[in-house]
């Protein structure tokens, strides 16, 4: 069976390579997205994608922006996206909710709840 | 101007969130008396519901070497790139905890700097410095915050609102 394809946009580095580490040791094939607009631009493109993994403050275009762009395309309305990031604030949740979002994890992210919650959401 | 009783709520809120956020990267640090001179250092602006300012983060590069990033191969870009994500969570877990205190502030993008050594000083009524030490080395937060009248600090932490903690997975 071919890996499942997760999509993590995050503008630093290192969380990239913390999420990529733990979803690849899980079986995942993991893409890469520096910011929220190379993020939209990397969803628009890939229509096998299973799973996007977004940082709410991002460069170019937040996390939020990016996850209502998405939902207003066709082509990737439906792809989960989950949003990973150090806000708390629940009024930004609900607007990531009301936009689609599939679920919210607070930085920084234990590696088994992570899996867990990908394994669950990826379609 | 920032009250004693409003920064005092700030430096309670600022040693937990720094203890918290280096014992998660396996660091246990106390707090310190001097202020060591920081050459690793990033800065991360913000503003809102009465108050503005900026949050640095600084490390001795020895701390840094042995903390940051393990698993990658170290270097430069990796320790300023996992310094500045470290600033980012570190204002993360302030502004969440100010949300119980009913100040909300947005905050930008951390900026690392590179090729300074930075000494703080005029530490006094606005700016603030909390140093730490711990065996792998020294590092300290600072708070450069200018309160305007608006700001409606809540003396009590309101443990009733809905705020995730670090770490928490919510599937809507």
């Amino acid at each position: 069976m071919a890996e499942k394809k997760v999509l993590v946009v995050d503008d630093s580095a290192t969380v990239r390579d913390q999420v990529s580490r733990a979803l690849s040791a899980a079986g995942f094939q993991v893409l890469e997205a520096v910011d929220g607009r190379a993020g939209a631009d990397a969803i628009a493109s890939d229509q096998t994608l299973s799973l996007v993994i977004a940082d709410v403050n991002m460069p170019f275009m937040n996390g939020i922006e990016m996850l209502e762009e998405v939902r207003r395309a066709p082509t990737s309305a439906t792809v989960p996206v989950l949003m990973l990031t150090t806000e708390g604030q629940p009024a930004l949740m609900r607007r990531a909710k009301a936009a689609g979002a599939a679920g919210w994890i607070v930085k920084p992210f234990q590696v088994p709840q992570l899996v867990a919650a990908v394994q669950r959401l990826a379609r | 101007m920032v009250t004693p009783r409003e920064k005092a709520i700030f430096d309670a809120i600022v040693t937990i969130a720094t203890t918290e956020l280096l014992a998660s990267c396996g660091a246990e640090i106390q707090p310190a008396t001097t202020t060591p001179s920081l050459d690793r250092v990033a800065v991360i602006g913000f503003g809102g519901s009465g108050l503005r300012g900026s949050m640095g983060l600084g490390v001795s590069t020895a701390m840094l070497e042995k903390i940051a990033s393990p698993g990658r191969e170290p270097g430069p870009r990796v320790h300023d790139d996992w310094l500045s994500e470290m600033a980012n969570q570190l204002l993360g877990r302030v502004k969440n905890r100010l949300l119980r205190h009913n100040v909300t502030i947005a905050i930008a993008l951390p900026m690392v700097l590179r090729g300074v050594r930075v000494e703080l000083v005029g530490v006094g009524e606005e700016l603030w410095a909390y140093p730490f030490e711990s065996p792998l080395g020294s590092l300290c937060v600072w708070l450069d915050v200018l309160a305007e009248p608006e700001l409606q600090m809540a003396s009590t932490s309101d443990e009733g609102l809905e705020i995730p903690a670090e770490g928490d997975v919510i599937l809507f």
